[in-house]
C-alpha cells in the first residue's frame, strides 16, 4: 500500500484513495486540457459558437412558455418564463453531463487503449464541461430575472449548495453509466428511455406542489410529494433552485429553502457518488481489455 | 513458468533503480468462437472459457538502466501485449511487473489527437495525456514544433493534416517527454525517409543520454543497431533469451523459410552492429 508516486509503478501495489487523489491533482492539467476540448469540440464548425450556450435554454424556454401561457394556460403561475428557465437550465446541465459520460469511456477508446492516465478524469471531464455549460446559461437566466423584475434575494446564497449538491450526484451517476457502458452498451439505449421519463417525473414544466399528498395503486397508499423527495433527488435540486430564485406557487416570489431537505439530498447524493465512484474505480483496469 | 534471466542476474524486485523496469508476468487470452479474446476477468468464475491461451506466460525479464531492449517475434506472439502491460494500459492476471522511473509508452503515434482540433491545441492536449504538466508543455513547445517541421500547418486542424504530418506531430511531442524509460511500439516507420533517419536519430540520441529504451520491431536491422538485449517471444513464451548475435542467428535460421530477412544485409546507416556510430542528434 503505497501513495501514489508518479515515477514508481508496481503492479502488485492497491492504490489507496489518497493516492488517487494525489494522482488526480498530479493530471489537472489533462483534466482541464478534456474540459477545454469538449467545449472547443462542441462548438467548432458552428456558426454561432458558445453563444449557442445561451440560445440553446432561451428557445426552450420560448416553446415551453408558449405551450404552457397560450395553448394551455395555467393561471396559477405568474412569470412563466423565469418559472420554468428556473428549472430548465439544470436539468439541461444534468442531461448533458449525463449523456456525454455514458459515452467518456467508450468514445475514447483510442486513447485508452494506448495510453495510461486516470481514467476517471474522462468522465469528470464531461460533467465539469457541462457545468460550464450551465454557468454560461445562467447569464440569460440573470438577466431574465431582473426583466421580469423577480430580481434576486438573498435566498439565492443557497444556489452554491444545491449546486454542490447537483455535481456530486452528476459525478456519481456519470461514473456509473461511463463504467456500465464499457460492459453493456446497452446502457446508453435505457439512458435515453431513462432520461425521458426522469423529464417527465420531475418538476420541470408544473410546479413540485403538483404532486398530491394522496395516491393510491393496487390497493397501496402512498404519498407521491415525500416519494418524489426520497426517490427522486432531481425533484429536489429542481425545486430546490426554483424556491429560491422564483418562489413558490400562491407565494410571494423567492423564498429560503428547507435545510433539512437538502441535506437528505445532498446524502443521497454523496452516497451515489461512493457506488459510482467504488463502481468505476473496481473495474477500470478492464477497460483496457474491453474495448 | 520460465524464468529467463539476461546476464545471469536476478533483480532485487523491491527498489529497482531509477530507469529501471522489472518485468515478471503472464497474461491470459482465451480462446472463444475461433477469434482470440483476452480474458475478461481475473477471478476464476463461470465467465473464465474453459479453452484459454496464454497471450504471454511465462515471460520474465529486468531491464537495467541505460540499456536498450528489443522485443522481436511473430505477429500475434506478444510483443505488444508486453508493452501494454509494462505500459499499465493491461493489467497482468498474475506476476509482477515493477518499473521505477519516468515512462513514456509510444504505443501509437498522435493518441487522442482530435481532428478538429488544431495542431497547436492538440499539442497541448496530448502532452497533458502523456503527463507533461503546463509549465513543461510551454517550455518545451516551440522544440516540439520545431522537431515536426509542422511550423506552417500547426493552426491548422489535424484533419486537413496527411498521415505522415499527423505522425510527425505525434512523434514529437512524444519524444519531447524526457523521460527515464521509453517503450516504443513499431512506430518509427513515421513520415518519409529523411523525418524516418531524425526519429532514429532521436532515440539514439536518448539513448546515449542514458535513457532505457525498449522496443519491439520487426525492423531487424533496427533492432541490430538499437539493442544492447533482445527478447524473443514465440506465442507467449520466450524462445531464447541471448545476446543479441546469438538470437539473429536463432531468428535467421527459424525464418530462413518462411521470410526474406537476411542477416547479411549491411544494417541501417552502415556501420558495424551492437554501437551506435550515427550522427550527432540535431535536436
Amino acid at each position: 500500500m503505497v501513495s501514489y508516486r508518479p515515477e514508481h509503478f508496481d503492479s502488485n501495489d492497491t492504490q489507496t484513495l489518497w493516492g488517487s487523489v494525489v494522482e488526480l491533482y498530479h493530471y489537472r492539467f489533462l483534466l482541464r486540457n478534456l474540459v477545454i476540448r469538449d467545449l472547443k469540440v462542441r462548438y467548432k464548425n458552428s456558426l454561432l459558437g458558445v453563444i449557442w450556450s445561451l440560445l440553446n435554454p432561451l428557445l426552450m424556454m420560448m416553446v415551453y412558455t408558449v405551450l404552457f401561457t397560450i395553448l394551455i394556460p395555467d393561471e396559477t403561475i405568474q412569470n412563466y418564463p423565469v418559472f420554468i428557465l428556473v428549472a430548465l437550465i439544470p436539468w439541461q446541465m444534468h442531461t448533458g453531463a449525463l449523456n456525454a459520460s455514458v459515452h467518456a469511456i467508450t468514445g475514447s477508446a483510442p486513447i485508452i487503449k494506448k495510453v495510461y492516465f486516470p481514467r476517471i478524469l474522462l468522465p469528470t471531464a464531461t460533467v465539469l464541461a457541462s457545468l460550464v455549460n450551465f454557468l454560461l446559461a445562467s447569464l440569460v437566466l440573470l438577466v431574465l430575472l431582473f426583466v421580469f423584475g423577480v430580481g434576486i434575494s438573498i435566498h439565492a446564497l443557497w444556489i452554491p449548495l444545491i449546486l454542490l449538491t447537483q455535481i456530486v450526484f452528476m459525478l456519481g451517476l456519470g461514473y456509473l453509466l461511463a463504467a456500465l457502458q464499457t460492459f453493456y452498451r446497452d446502457t446508453a439505449m435505457i439512458l435515453e428511455v431513462g432520461l425521458l421519463a426522469w423529464f417527465f417525473l420531475t418538476p420541470i414544466f408544473y410546479p413540485f406542489e403538483r404532486f398530491g399528498t394522496q395516491a393510491e395503486v393496487w390497493g397501496i397508499v402512498f404519498n407521491p410529494a415525500r416519494l418524489m423527495r426520497w426517490v427522486n433527488p432531481m425533484a429536489s435540486i429542481v425545486d430546490g433552485y426554483r424556491t429560491v430564485l422564483w418562489g413558490n406557487v400562491g407565494g410571494n416570489g423567492p423564498a429560503a429553502m428547507d435545510p433539512l431537505a437538502l441535506l437528505r439530498t445532498f446524502i443521497t447524493a454523496v452516497l451515489i457518488f461512493i457506488i459510482g465512484y467504488a463502481v468505476f474505480s473496481r473495474s477500470e483496469h478492464l477497460f483496457g481489455e474491453k474495448l | 513458468m520460465r524464468y529467463v534471466t539476461i546476464y545471469g542476474f536476478r533483480a532485487s524486485y523491491q527498489f529497482p533503480e531509477r530507469g529501471q523496469a522489472v518485468c515478471l508476468y503472464q497474461r491470459k487470452a482465451a480462446i472463444r468462437d475461433g477469434n482470440v479474446h483476452q480474458i475478461f476477468s481475473r477471478r476464476k468464475g463461470p465467465k473464465q472459457p474453459k479453452e484459454s491461451l496464454w497471450a504471454v506466460r511465462g515471460v520474465s525479464f529486468d531491464v537495467l538502466p541505460g540499456q536498450c531492449f528489443g522485443i522481436v517475434g511473430r505477429n500475434g506472439s506478444g510483443k505488444s501485449t508486453i508493452l501494454k502491460l509494462m505500459a499499465r494500459i493491461l493489467r497482468p492476471n498474475n506476476g509482477r511487473i515493477v518499473i521505477n522511473g519516468r515512462v513514456s509508452a509510444l504505443l501509437e503515434l498522435g493518441a487522442g489527437f482530435h481532428p478538429d482540433l488544431t495542431g497547436r491545441e492538440n499539442i497541448f492536449l496530448n502532452a497533458a495525456l502523456l503527463g507533461f504538466d503546463e509549465a513543461s508543455t510551454r517550455a518545451y513547445y516551440d522544440r516540439i514544433v520545431e522537431f515536426s517541421e509542422l511550423e506552417e500547418f500547426i493552426d491548422m486542424p489535424v484533419k486537413h493534416y496527411s498521415s505522415g504530418m499527423y505522425m510527425r506531430l505525434g512523434f514529437s511531442v512524444a519524444i519531447h517527454m524526457q523521460p527515464d524509460i521509453l517503450i516504443v511500439d513499431e512506430i518509427l516507420a513515421v513520415g518519409d525517409q529523411a523525418f524516418q533517419t531524425k526519429c532514429i536519430n532521436a532515440i539514439m540520441a536518448m539513448k546515449d543520454q542514458g535513457v532505457t529504451i525498449i522496443i519491439v520491431s520487426h525492423n531487424i536491422n533496427l533492432v541490430r543497431t538499437l539493442c544492447t538485449h533482445i527478447l524473443w517471444i514465440d506465442k507467449g513464451i520466450p524462445k531464447r533469451m541471448d545476446r543479441w548475435m546469438r538470437l539473429l542467428q536463432n531468428m535467421w535460421r527459424m525464418h530462413t523459410n518462411s521470410s526474406r530477412v537476411s542477416l547479411f544485409q549491411r544494417p541501417l546507416h552502415a556501420q558495424a552492429p551492437g554501437k551506435s556510430r550515427l550522427p550527432a542528434p540535431a535536436f
